[in-house]
């Protein structure tokens, strides 16, 4: 799983760097800085969590 | 577009971009009678703030003083410092009890009045992207994807809390200062001590309820300043990309025949570069999607 992540991961970034590539060299940098710091949210591990639903308690019997 | 653009005759590019402008300055009319409107929206929130906080003190004042009034009852026979010892521990639990629940109760009601103004700003926040991407592929003949629910910006509101801590409500140093009754007669004391509470409590509670109050407003309106800076950010990078798409084919055109046909080649090899990422970024979404 965690191996998994880390490869999904390094394509992602690796796809993101293309795109910020592509969009500098048309000069789209407002594009660019977005791309950016979607990468660097990759790169520090920075997810929105969102939790549904309710945990339940569990009572000994 | 830039493609489509640029193979539109000079006169008639122009008119079109003469017609984009006029869409354009429609959207952005909208765009400022959007901020008017939430601005509007914000300070109805902190009015309800205000509301709950006035409510508060008329409730929580009247009743410590009876609680302390009682328990000045109750401890009379106590010497000054236990006596002043127990008004100062019925004091803080009945501040704590109160004022802390009241804290809690409210974060939780402003983050829920905010996190629908979010989810409203959010949806017309695509609604204007969505109306620059239908202006410009109406112009060009274009079919644009529309935004897919899930490329478009969240609309739950529960996702949209308000950023920085709770605040904290009592800071009850310095008071009532005691020391200057444990020099007197008991029975003078007490009162003095009584006296001072029914006269000072009301004054502290105000004063803190001033700093919870700013201490909210601040967390409101930067909370919604932050997301709306993001928010405003996507539809400014909309329009950019596509007037940036519009002008680069206005200046092509005034290039020879030559320099057309190098340009029309680099922007088919940027439209196959961004459609193979496409195809691998749609690849990994799948992988996560099964994983």
């Amino acid at each position: 799983m965690l191996n998994q992540y880390k490869r999904v991961k390094e394509e992602l970034i690796e796809n993101l760097e293309s795109l910020k590539t592509l969009c500098s060299s048309r000069g789209s940098s407002s594009i660019a800085e977005n791309l950016l710091e979607v990468e660097e949210k990759l790169l520090q591990n920075r997810f929105h969590l969102v939790i549904l639903g309710q945990f339940k308690t569990r009572t000994r019997s | 577009m830039q493609n489509k653009a640029t193979a539109t005759p000079l006169e008639t590019l122009e008119e079109k971009i003469r017609i984009f402008q006029e869409k354009m300055e429609e959207i952005k009319q909208d765009r400022e009678n959007t901020k008017y409107y939430f601005e509007g929206e914000i300070k109805r929130v902190v009015d309800l703030l205000d509301r709950d906080l006035e409510s508060l003190k008329s409730k929580q004042i009247p009743r410590l003083l009876e609680e302390l009034i009682k328990k000045g009852n109750e401890c009379k026979h106590k010497g000054i410092s236990e006596y002043v010892k127990l008004m100062d521990s019925t004091l803080n639990n009945g501040i704590k009890s109160a004022f802390d629940n009241w804290l809690v109760q409210e974060e939780e009601g402003l983050n829920v009045e905010h996190g629908k103004i979010a989810k409203r700003y959010s949806e017309k926040t695509n609604e204007i992207i969505e109306s620059i991407l239908t202006a410009s592929s109406e112009l060009f003949d274009l079919n644009i994807d529309k935004l897919k629910k899930e490329d478009s910006i969240s609309t739950d509101s529960s996702l949209y809390l308000m950023t920085g801590d709770p605040p904290k409500f009592f800071d009850l140093e310095g008071a009532f200062d005691f020391f200057s009754q444990r020099i007197l007669p008991r029975k003078i004391s007490q009162k003095m001590v009584l006296n001072d509470l029914k006269k000072r409590l009301p004054q502290k509670i105000d004063q803190n309820c001033g700093r919870v109050r700013w201490d909210f407003m601040d967390r409101i309106k930067r909370s919604f300043m932050n997301f709306r800076w993001d928010l405003n950010q996507k539809i400014n990078t909309t329009e950019e990309s596509i007037t940036a798409a519009i002008q680069k084919a206005l200046e092509l055109k005034k290039q020879s025949a030559e320099d057309i046909k190098k340009a029309q080649d680099q922007i088919a090899k940027d439209l196959d570069d961004l459609y193979r990422i496409k195809q691998r970024l749609g690849d990994l979404e799948r992988i996560l999607e099964f994983s």
